[in-house]
Parts: structure tokens; sequence; C-alpha cells
């Protein structure tokens, strides 16, 4: 018996020879005995490889805190009179549970198409915003920001928030497609493709990619225009979170090549100061760019995470 | 054009979470992470609890149905290559539920409904599961009734170690005598079980 035994344990292990092993198969074939033999010692070591006592605990504890103490969800016994009753009610849940989801799509789709900005703050004249920008840059830079310098320096902004990998290139927007226009151009006759919309971003926009309920951009407000002056615009960002991480801005054209090739117009971190128990975002910068329409997204550092895209003109 | 794009984002990105929760959970239950797995029984107890009580089932009956599902799923997680592709919740009500079908309440059997909004998936495997899961409830209560030298000796043997080892550490005489001992345990243990009448209703199915 004992040999007996110690050929299923090879057979099992697989430590037969192949001729052995058909050879054993066939005999078990023949042999009920022999088979079942084999069945309850494979139960057994199955048994062993999966007996797991301490996750049986585990489990035995929690069922018996969950599912045997008086914590039931439905206090009365349930009986089979009140089935009728109950699916009526439960039909009934499910059908307006339904239509409330078939009217928030409707919803959905509809305001998309129809209003497609919903900004945080109250919209603000352009003026009032400068004033604004324009208050905050003479705050952080002691005045020193605006100036109305002719220099040619395609971009001056706060060095230590400007992200070193963006190419300075990047800055050219479409310098061969879009030749410079002089300042105080009726807008009809400057160059028209530099205000058509980006389709992709626009929808974007329409799908509610805008701030989320930790962190808010206040600043531009969408479709807001900021003025050239001597060929430099003088733009603000602000907002605030309540988020631990880093916020990321960039700009970009409205050319949709630039876009899918991620040639940024500017690629900055927002910075971050502790208001109480929230964070101030803020970015103001002096740069030079033509006019037209400009994106502008904010995103977390770490994960990439898109937390606010909008747009601005440039006249 | 780019709704639908955005609605997909949408999607991919909640199938990425449902993914990382099914990662988390299967984690839980081979590391035997207690917060982990009360995490499971918080959110999935009650419903799993309600359909069985509308069943006609009680409370004890979820407790068991639920316990064996889980440790369905553990076995199977271990086995290498194992990927939840379907929601973990998805998978353990299907499972829950195939299990308290089969175990066969009578007031059950022929009235089990879906009346919950839950998924259900059918494995071709679930049968197999169940049976196995029978059976080591059967061993499990049967060994534990073995004298502990016994239990030792099986515990050492099926853990592969060789029979002079075992003799060490069981301080008998030689590896004669640990295999000799072993092979009357063994045998005590499968009388017991053969004789039990949950075992031969599971042969019988």
């Amino acid at each position: 018996m004992i040999n007996e035994r110690e050929k299923i344990e090879r057979y099992l292990d697989g430590k037969m020879s192949p001729t052995e092993n058909d050879s054993f198969e066939e005999e078990m074939e023949n042999n009920p005995l022999l088979s079942d033999a084999v069945t309850q010692n494979k139960d057994l070591l199955s048994f062993f490889n999966n007996k797991n006592v301490d996750l049986e605990q585990t489990l035995s504890n929690l069922g018996t805190e969950y599912f045997t103490n008086e914590k039931a969800t439905d206090p009365t016994p349930y009986t089979a009179a009140d089935a009728p009753f109950k699916n009526r009610i439960r039909f009934v849940i499910s059908l307006l549970s339904l239509l409330i989801v078939i009217i928030g799509i409707f919803w959905y789709f509809n305001t998309a198409d129809k209003k497609p900005t919903d900004i945080n703050t109250p919209s603000m004249s352009t003026t009032e915003m400068e004033k604004i920008i324009n208050d905050n840059m003479l705050d952080e830079q002691g005045g020193d920001v605006i100036n109305n310098s002719e220099d040619n320096t395609p971009i001056e902004i706060e060095p230590e928030v400007i992200d070193s990998k963006t190419n300075p290139t990047d800055f050219d927007i479409n310098e061969t497609e879009n030749p410079p226009k002089k300042e105080g151009q009726p807008i009809a006759n400057l160059n028209e493709a530099s205000f058509q919309e980006n389709t992709v971003l626009e929808s974007l926009i329409r799908e509610n990619v805008r701030s989320d309920s930790q962190t808010r951009i206040n600043a531009p407000i969408q479709g807001e225009t900021f003025q050239r002056k001597n060929g430099m615009v003088i733009l603000g960002f602000n907002g605030t979170t309540e988020a631990a991480s880093q916020f990321e801005l960039i700009i970009y054209d409205n050319s949709p090549k630039n876009f899918n090739n991620d040639y940024q117009v500017l690629n900055a971190m927002l910075k971050k100061t502790s208001n109480n128990d929230s964070f101030q975002l803020s970015f103001n910068v002096k740069v030079e760019l033509k006019p037209g329409l400009y994106y502008y997204l904010i995103r977390t550092k770490e994960a990439a995470e898109m937390v606010h895209l909008s747009k601005f003109y440039i006249r | 054009m780019s709704r639908f794009v955005h609605v997909f984002i949408f999607l991919e990105n909640f199938h990425k979470n449902q993914l990382l929760n099914n990662q988390k959970y299967i984690a839980g239950l081979l590391n035997n992470d207690y917060a982990i797995i009360r995490e499971i029984y918080e959110n999935y107890a009650d419903r799993i609890k309600n359909h069985v009580i509308k069943n006609g089932g009680t409370a004890d009956d979820a407790k068991d149905v639920f316990q064996d599902a889980l440790m369905i799923i553990y076995k199977k997680a271990q086995s290498e290559g194992f990927e939840l592709t379907s929601q973990f919740y998805t998978y353990l009500f299907s499972i829950c539920r195939f299990t308290f079908e089969r175990k066969g309440k009578k007031n059950a059997r022929n009235s089990v409904t879906n009346t919950d909004f839950d998924v259900y998936t059918y494995d071709s495997n679930f049968e197999e599961d169940f049976l196995e899961r029978e059976k080591y409830k059967i061993y499990q209560d049967h060994f534990q009734k073995m004298g502990l030298a016994c239990q030792q000796l099986l515990e050492l043997f099926f853990a592969k170690k060789d029979m002079e080892e075992i003799a060490d550490i069981l301080k008998l005489q030689n590896a004669h005598t640990a295999r000799n001992r072993k092979y009357r345990c063994q045998k005590k243990l499968e009388k017991m079980i053969q004789a039990d009448k949950r075992y031969l209703e599971l042969l019988k199915k």
C-alpha cells in the first residue's frame, strides 16, 4: 500500500518517466479504486497548497462583523409576500433614475453646444483686468516690469519660472505664415488665420475642461482681450487652489499643427503662495506676442492632469 | 467628434481606476491585508447579503458565500498570469451568486432572480472552483480534528520536506518511521472524509 501511495505521489508530482506515466494512466482507467485514490490525493495536495489559515481567520472575523451583526440593511425579515410590492418600488425607482440620466445627458449636450463658457468669476472689463494685472506686477516687481521699451528681445519673463526646456524659437508664432502687422490696424486687416479657432481646443473647452472644485483660475477670463503696447503684452494669471501640487502654465497659439506638435508659446510654473488654508496662484509676464488667438492650459506638474483650459486674444 | 474623445478619455480613466481597485483588492487578499479586506466587506457585504436574503437565504449563508468567493479569488490570484478583466465586484458577485445557487438552497433553487442591477458574468470554471472550495472546507474540518502530531507531519510532508528532515524535526526514529506515520495519518484523514455526507453529496452531483 505504501508503494502504491508513493507511486501516486510520484505521478502527481510529475516525477514519472513518460512510459511509466502512460502505463500508470492506463492502470487508472482499468482500476476505479486507484483512480479514486489519485483523486483523493490530488484533493489533499490542493488542500495543503491552498491552505491559508490566517486569511480564513481574517475573512471569518470580518464576516461575523459585517453579516451577522445586527446592522442589517433590511431590518424586517423578507417574506415572499413582500416581493411584488418591493419589485414595484424597485421598478419605479429604476424608471425615475433612468429618466434623470436621460435628462442629464440632454442637458449636458445642449448646454455644451449653446453656452461655451462658464468661468468662475463674474466677467470683468478688460480695463479692470489690466488694472489688476498692472497692480500685481507693480507689487511683485517694484514697478519695473511695465516698460514700453522698444527692445527686440523676443520675450521678457521672470527667469526663475520659465521652463528651461522651452525653446526660444517657440515664441515665434507662425513667423512665416503670419507676417508682422503694424499696431493699431483694424482687426479685420490683421491676419485672420491668427484668430481662427482651433476646433479641437474649442471643443475641449466646451467639454468643461476648466477649473476643478479644488482649483479655480480666475484670470484671464475666457475670451479676454489683451492689448499690445509697442509689440509687448502683459499677461496676468491668477487663481486659488487647495491642492498641494505645483501647477504648470502652457500657452499655445491657435495653430492646430503647433498644438499637435506641442510647440508651446510659453511654459512656466505658476507662483504659489500660501493664503490661510488655500494657496494663491499667480503668474505675471510681459511678453512679445503677435496679435491672435491663444489658448492656455493649466495642469499639475506631477501628474500632468489638466485642471483648466481657456483662451484669450491679443490685439 | 471631440466630445466623444472626451467621453472616451473619461471612460478610459474610469477603467484605469477600476483596474487599480482590482489590483488593490487582489493584493489585499494575497497579503492578508486587514484594512483592504475590510474595505471589500465594507463596500460589498451588504449587496451580497441583500441578494442572498432576497433569494431565500440567511445572513449566515451570505457570510459563507462571501468568504468562499473571496477564497476562490485568492486561490486564482495565486496562479501565474492571473488577470481580472472585469470589475472586482462583478466577479465577486458572479462567484457568490453561482455558489449560492449551486449550494441548492431548497427554497431558492428555482427562484433566483437578478434583482440587483448587478452584472453577472458566468465563467465555465465556476463549477470546478466551487467543488474545490467545498472539498477544501471538508478537509479543513477534518484536518482540525486530527491530533497535533498528525497535523504537523502532514503539513511538513506537503510543504515538500523529505522524510529524513521530517523525522529530524519531529524527533522520530528515522525516515522509515516518519513514512509509516504519514501513511497512517493520511489514511485516517481520508477515512474521515469518505464518511462525510457532504463529501458524498459533492461526488454525486
